[in-house]
């Protein structure tokens, strides 16, 4: 049988470790080891992923009720936290690309770095830099955050001058 | 320590059991919802469960690294073989009209459909046909409880 907690302190531990140095090596391998421990006890890959819905269930079902809304908002909040700790190591230590790629998680999640590069949550901002650096191929289905404004203002012209033009 | 392989056995024993029509399919989300009651309570506390969700997606997402690529598609196979016997029977034996017609819509969305015999087939054009209607049931403002991707509301009087 398995000792999940302990393989998950180590994560946890590698996770830090990255957070103040970028490197990433320890992290990726304590999820290896704990990936291969767990496969080690599990017949097969579909035992994995009944477990993942397992997990899944028990979170949306269970968790709520025994631990309380608050406590599971709480957790992910947490959780949450971490990515965003997480994703700004990589924006620090990682390549250009990969750091790109995460500086485009960090606006999904409504977040932009400052000056000294920490988290600072601004939508409108992260809604603008993800437009910004979107490929060019996607643009034509994203709104211009700007353009969002300016459109508004004119419908909202036009629907004023037409009320003058009824009176 | 923890027997992952318990629950994880828990889940497929109830999944047979509903498939040789030993249990009614309403009675699998039960045994599910007991199983993930039993994990939870094991691993004692939110913060494991989600990261325990954590760790195996990441061992799914790189399963080819770790498994090799032919462990990976043979099981992802098998899981979607899996699912849709279980959709089949949830359609030919569910009590639950929204239940049958969800199994539907999610078989459908596979590409598949139920012939006259009960069967699964891969007809995309039939599936087209389901995915269609049902989309357009939910446009037409259809009774919610026939509604398959909601759950039951509260209606305003």
């Amino acid at each position: 049988m398995i000792k999940l907690g302990r393989l998950i302190a180590q994560i946890e531990k590698a996770e830090q470790a990255y957070i103040k140095t970028g490197d990433s090596k320890p992290m990726t391998e304590a999820n290896e080891y704990a990936a291969t421990e767990v496969m080690k006890q599990l017949d097969s890959p579909e035992q994995l992923a009944r477990l993942i819905g397992l997990t899944q269930t028990a979170l949306d079902q269970f968790a709520p009720d025994h631990w309380g809304e608050e406590a599971v908002d709480q957790a992910y909040e947490a959780l949450r936290e971490k990515n965003i700790q997480m994703l700004l190591a990589t924006i620090r230590y990682a390549p250009e690309q990969q750091a790109l790629d995460a500086r485009r998680k960090l606006w999904s999640l409504g977040y932009v770095t400052d000056d000294s590069g920490e988290a600072l949550e601004s939508h409108a901002e992260a809604d603008r830099l993800l437009y910004e650096h979107a490929p060019a191929f996607m643009k034509g289905f994203l709104t211009d955050p700007n353009k969002l404004d300016e459109d508004i203002i004119e419908i909202f012209d036009s629907r004023k001058q037409r009320g003058r033009d009824i009176e | 320590m923890i027997d992952l392989e318990k629950y994880s056995q828990a889940t497929f024993d109830a999944e047979q059991d509903m498939i040789d029509s030993v249990t009614k399919p309403e009675e699998l989300e039960v045994a599910i919802n007991k199983a993930a009651t039993e994990l939870a309570q094991e691993l004692g506390s939110i913060e494991i469960l989600a990261r325990v969700g954590a760790l195996m997606q990441w061992a799914v997402d790189h399963a080819g690294e770790i498994f090799g690529d032919d462990v990976r598609e043979a099981a992802a196979e098998k899981i979607h073989a899996r699912g849709r016997e279980v959709l089949r029977v949830k359609v030919t034996r569910s009590s639950s009209a929204k239940h049958q017609k969800r199994a539907r819509v999610l078989l459908a969305q596979e590409g598949y459909v139920l012939n006259d015999d009960g069967e699964l087939v891969k007809d995309d054009e039939a599936a087209s046909e389901v995915m269609f209607n049902s989309l357009f049931d939910m446009l037409g403002g259809s009774d919610e409880d026939e509604n398959p991707f909601e759950g039951p509301t509260q209606v305003a009087a």
